[in-house]
């Protein structure tokens, strides 16, 4: 069999889309598309309205607060300030990943290998991503024996916030970095591999 | 732009276009995978809608999105094992599950889509778009490579295609 005949096989009507499957694929295409906005409205709405609830708790302490228990007595209770820091290292350190895609990659849909090396570096991305929220959750765990301390010191917290500081919250962290790293080897890792073969196959000839 | 209006151009370019993306889902994938994949680059082309420049052709566009879909394409874990599970991997084993009343040209393509298949997936792409008549130049553009590379790679896997079709061919009868 010779290309000519390949091409000639190629025209085939039997190599023409079955307009039923077609209808078909585009109708479970359209309800899985409204099924994930549907879940993607019902996670920014309680991620919102977690929001809102600490924001106004906070805002609440700031409005009316209650006399001795609410003030911050910083050179005795500075650890705070590292662990509510902690967080907002993570976001400035996610924003500049984001922003540093963006300026690598502004024309990532120029052709399928600059898309492969744009995702080959997301890839890399969400690597440094994993591995940054797990120091900052280590570094958290780190600091929280001494929040306690300190705050046992001023007599703003008694015995009872021993076990969920001392042992749920470090095993919940433990649990946390246990899922990342199997993710991270099982997921991220392979699809490094498999995209750096891909991009190789583009410098061979 | 618009929901609706993105929905609308959607199932307009789907509907034109539907032929590029019945040949790159079943150039790229195979039995329980080829649905998987169909759902993968509808969602790419509906993604991409908003990206299109007016002025840009737009056949070479869904090529691109729809090639680039299929070539990074992450087949899940449950088809693959379904895929495992069934053992219908080779070519002449999907053949013989095929009707009896089925056409030799049916056949040869199914034989010719399972050759395809087990190019390097770059490869896979590139032959798909020629079989399709897309311009070197046009290929060179979707994949980012030079036109002679193409040229290169394609009479190279022009030769590779027929060389294998012939021995399936042979095989068979």
């Amino acid at each position: 069999m010779n290309f000519d005949d390949i091409q000639k096989t190629w025209q085939s009507p039997h190599n023409r889309p079955d307009t039923a499957q077609l209808e078909k694929d585009k109708m479970k295409f359209v309800a899985d598309l409204r099924r994930r906005r549907r879940g993607n409205l019902f996670f920014l709405g309680l991620i919102f309205s977690l929001l809102v609830f600490i924001t106004g708790k906070l805002g609440m302490h700031l409005l009316w607060p209650e006399a001795t228990l609410d003030k911050v007595d910083l050179s005795r209770e500075w650890a705070v300030i590292p662990f509510f820091a902690l967080p907002w290292v993570g976001w400035l350190f996610m924003v500049r990943l984001h922003w540093r895609q963006h300026v690598r990659h502004p024309r990532y849909d120029r052709s399928i290998s600059a898309s492969v090396s744009a995702l080959l570096d997301e890839n890399a991305s969400e690597r440094t991503r994993y591995k940054t929220i797990g120091a900052l959750l280590i570094a958290s765990v780190l600091i929280l024996p001494l929040i306690v301390y300190q705050l046992r010191a001023v007599g703003k917290a008694g015995g009872e916030i021993l076990v969920p500081a001392l042992v749920i919250y470090p095993v919940y962290v433990v649990g946390v970095l246990i899922w990342s790293a199997f993710y991270y080897r099982r997921k991220l890792l392979p699809r490094k591999r498999e995209l750096e073969d891909l991009l190789a196959t583009y410098g061979e000839t | 732009m618009q929901p609706s209006s993105q929905n609308a151009v959607f199932e307009r370019w789907v509907t034109e276009y539907s032929g590029i993306l019945h040949h790159v889902v079943r150039g790229f994938a195979d039995g329980a995978d080829q649905s998987d994949l169909m759902q993968e680059l509808m969602l790419a082309v509906w993604k991409a809608v908003p990206a299109f420049r007016h002025g840009a052709k737009l056949s070479t566009f869904i090529y691109r999105v729809a090639h680039n879909a299929a070539l990074t394409w992450k087949r899940t874990q449950k088809n693959y094992q379904k895929r495992v599970d069934g053992f219908e991997a080779s070519p002449l084993r999907e053949l013989e599950t095929l009707p009896e009343m089925s056409s030799r040209e049916r056949e040869t393509l199914e034989l010719l889509y399972a050759q395809i298949r087990l190019l390097a997936p770059v490869d896979r792409s590139l032959i798909l778009l020629h079989l399709d008549h897309v311009s070197y130049a046009e290929m060179a553009e979707i994949h980012g490579l030079s036109e002679s590379n193409v040229g290169v790679r394609l009479t190279r896997l022009k030769q590779k295609l027929s060389d294998a079709m012939k021995e399936v061919s042979h095989e068979l009868r």
